[in-house]
């Protein structure tokens, strides 16, 4: 692999090209074209592709593991894929009392309304070292499938493509749950918890931890690790071919829709423009981006 | 024929060296082909001094100042965006705190130039003397670079060469205990301080001198309670480098690189980001005009290091010093309170907003002076010099002298403890805002008992505060949390 990869600080430099390690990409494609009916004027042709792929860390050269991304949002560790996302686990609820406080793990800047992380190596308190992998952002499998019918001079195709089993780290809630006043922040914050009877959505410190400034349960959390599957009706085409007996050799008029139609239980935005960039050590982390647009074309094409 | 044979040959077997890919561009300056001439070299260090504008414009005020019982901050309830700084005065030690890790990076980064800097004069050709202040500077800066890290962190890594690889970078980022980091710290000043002239012409003016790195090397000794050797160091620096205290002692802030000043951090108002703009985090965030001529920051970018009571209440009634240092024409509108703020380094008018040209001060004679007196007090009590030394800064303060048999009880030392609290006072007061109040409570020992007490009195002052303020009161900083997660 060679990457940018982050290194100590106390080096004077933060990143450095590096070639380290290796990585094991396995997979399957599968590819099929069907003509389902051919009969006369009626066309019925299928494509459909399907892919799996299995990236897996053999060996880090020296390094137990690579923190990367953004604010440190992901993590390479050996046996996984590449780039998981890194973070605390939930503990379940927050912290509600003066009691919970002395009772539970927990760092020295949360307090009451603040959420509960687990202490991954039991040391009694939250920090760094309990950081683990949370999610992973790759797909189990991707597909496509485009469908063309014709009938005479009649034609009209349709281009669905998916994504399956993938997560998205919705990182941008790092900014958007930004209690300090001066930002735009996302409506789930309506859910913060409030007290020990109100803890709205469980996902959300309370405002009055903000005032205390308890940044540190923005930190990268388990809740925010979303699934990402996804389907999208890409491309439709209907279209007429005329044949004009003068002045022209042919006619064609076109509607076609891009982006019609997105399935996904997914929030953030659109799933697949989410991601993070080109930065292969911290894929699927959604810093929040533009939404994709929905085209309508309509179209007519002479030749002459 | 047989000729061009044997020149081809020739031709083909000696260019085929090892260093045959390794080209560096023609371009523009790198590595491998910097780094030749005189000029290139004083390029080379100023690059060494550009950190510390940053370090001091905006981490080292919040780790002296904030952090001790000095100053606090004036609450934005609008704009909670400051919480990293509000963490750093209330004891909630968080090491995702950015001050820590910008400060952190900055040092290093500084730490970094000069080690390649010292790496690549040992083969420079130009003439001797100049080669000599150079280097002098970058083991100065470095020493200076690695006594803050040892102040603020304790444990740092020690990297005394130029890291040439990412592996490299790994294994030179273990923290090494702090008295080790000292030891070289130590071992820099003292070859800076041969190294380096007394003093410099108009053109290099700013530049480390020995006299510099001598009162960094005896705040080093203070540290490490070895106060015969910071005596023996201090006490050559007054004569060697010129120096006399201003008349006024307000005038360290109004004029750059006075008779007084031993080293201060360098900026420059206008074009070409070297200038400061601390003064705009110290005026009330609410003050408008008063501080600087020109708008504030909105929000969380003012309100900073707000001068405490307990300091304000620690001026005496005369002293010269306190409408110089603080500010109390602000009343909050709201609250109608009086809040004060720094007036030291406020020298409207500024040709632009965020961008003045106040220097910020490390060292000065007084400064020295006090530390002087502090460590000969150490050797005996009652000691004339001491005396001497504490009183040249009081009388400029227009305060009457302090002495071990004076009638007046408020002016009286009758023990070396006694001499050592006047010390810390007159440190207090001289000395406030510019960056040494909480290493000199650590170094003396004063830090838990003075931030207790100063933990109470923010807590009946401030309704909001929380739970897990001042719990402990740490003398160092939390490791910045990147540099714990990636080298594990």
């Amino acid at each position: 692999m060679l990457q940018n990869i982050d290194i100590p600080a106390s080096s004077g430099f933060l990143t450095s090209f590096t070639n380290l390690g290796n990585v094991r990409n396995r997979g399957v494609e599968i590819s099929l074209n069907s003509r389902n009916i051919n009969k006369g004027k009626f066309h019925w042709d299928t494509d459909f592709n399907i892919s799996f792929n299995r990236n897996t860390v053999i060996n880090l050269g020296n390094r137990s593991r690579i923190v990367s991304g953004e604010n440190n949002s992901s993590v390479t560790v050996v046996d996984q894929p590449m780039g998981m996302f890194f973070g605390y686990k939930k503990a379940g609820g927050f912290f509600t009392s003066a009691d919970d406080l002395a009772k539970f793990p927990r760092n020295a800047a949360q307090t009451i309304g603040s959420i509960r992380f687990e202490d991954i190596n039991k040391d009694g308190k939250i920090d760094d070292n309990d950081q683990t992998v949370i999610g992973n952002p790759y797909a189990d499998f991707t597909w496509g499938m485009t469908n063309r019918i014709t009938y005479g001079d009649l034609d009209f195709s349709v281009l669905v493509n998916g994504s399956q089993g993938g997560q998205i780290f919705d990182f941008y809630k790092r900014f958007a749950y930004n209690q300090d006043g001066v930002f735009n922040v996302h409506s789930d914050i309506l859910g913060a918890y409030k007290d020990v009877n109100n803890q709205g959505n469980g996902n959300v410190q309370s405002t009055g931890s903000a005032l205390a400034g308890d940044s540190f349960s923005r930190g990268s959390s388990e809740a925010w690790v979303k699934d990402g599957s996804y389907m999208v009706v890409r491309n439709v085409t209907l279209g007429y071919n005329f044949k004009p007996k003068k002045y022209a050799k042919g006619l064609r008029v076109y509607f076609s829709g891009q982006n019609l139609l997105t399935l996904t239980g997914y929030e953030g935005g659109f799933p697949e423009v989410g991601f993070n960039g080109s930065n292969s050590l911290a894929p699927g982390v959604n810093f929040g981006s533009y939404p994709i647009a929905a085209i309508y074309t309509l179209g007519f094409n002479c030749k002459f | 024929m047989k000729n061009i044979l044997i020149l081809l040959l020739t031709l083909t077997l000696v260019s085929c060296k090892d260093n045959f890919l390794e080209l560096t561009p023609d371009t523009n300056g790198s590595v491998g082909n910097f780094y030749q001439t005189k000029d290139q070299f004083i390029q080379a260090i100023n690059s060494a001094y550009s950190p510390l504008q940053g370090i001091h414009n905006n981490n080292m005020w919040l780790f002296a100042e904030v952090r001790s019982d000095n100053t606090s901050y004036q609450l934005n309830t609008g704009d909670r965006s400051g919480t990293p700084r509000e963490e750093i005065d209330e004891f909630r030690d968080n090491d995702q705190n950015v001050n820590f890790q910008t400060f952190f990076n900055s040092s290093y980064q500084g730490i970094g130039r000069c080690n390649l800097l010292l790496t690549k004069i040992q083969t420079a050709t130009f003439e001797e003397k100049s080669r000599n202040q150079i280097e002098g500077e970058a083991r100065f800066l470095r020493a200076y670079y690695y006594f803050n890290l040892t102040r603020v962190f304790g444990d740092v890594p020690l990297i005394l060469k130029e890291v040439t690889s990412p592996d490299e970078a790994f294994t030179t980022a273990t923290r090494v205990p702090e008295v080790q980091v000292l030891a070289s710290v130590i071992d820099d000043l003292k070859a800076a301080i041969v190294k380096l002239p007394a003093k410099y012409t108009a053109a290099d003016l700013g530049r480390a001198t020995s006299s510099a790195a001598k009162a960094i090397l005896g705040e080093v000794y203070m540290s490490q309670k070895n106060y015969t050797a910071a005596a023996d160091i201090l006490k050559g620096i007054e004569a060697d480098g010129g120096y006399a205290l201003n008349v006024n002692c307000a005038d360290n802030f109004k004029k750059k690189n006075t008779s007084e000043s031993i080293f201060e951090v360098q900026y420059t108002e206008g074009v070409g980001n070297k200038w400061s703009s601390f003064i705009y985090y110290f005026a009330p965030f609410n003050s408008g005009t008063l501080a600087t001529g020109y708008a504030l920051g909105a929000g969380s970018a003012a309100g900073w290091n707000i001068p405490t009571q307990d300091l304000i209440n620690a001026y005496e009634p005369t002293d010269k010093r306190f409408a110089a240092s603080i500010n109390q024409n602000f009343t909050d509108p709201t609250s109608k309170k009086v809040i004060p703020f720094i007036q030291k380094y406020s020298n409207p008018p500024y040709l632009e907003r965020f961008n003045t040209g106040d220097n910020f001060i490390v060292s000065r004679l007084a400064d020295v002076l006090l530390m002087q007196a502090e460590a000969l007090n150490e050797a005996s009590f009652p000691n004339a010099d001491a005396f001497a030394l504490l009183n040249r800064v009081r009388t400029r303060a227009g305060l009457p002298a302090k002495t071990a048999d004076n009638v007046n009880a408020k002016l009286k030392v009758a023990s070396q403890a006694d001499f050592r609290t006047a010390i810390a006072q007159e440190r207090r007061i001289e000395l406030a805002f510019e960056s040494h109040r909480w290493f000199d409570l650590v170094r003396t020992g004063q830090a838990i008992p003075v931030m207790t007490a100063h933990a109470i009195a923010e807590k009946a002052l401030k309704g909001y505060i929380l739970p897990n303020s001042y719990v402990t009161i740490n003398l160092k900083f939390p490791y910045p949390f990147r540099e714990v997660q990636i080298t594990k």
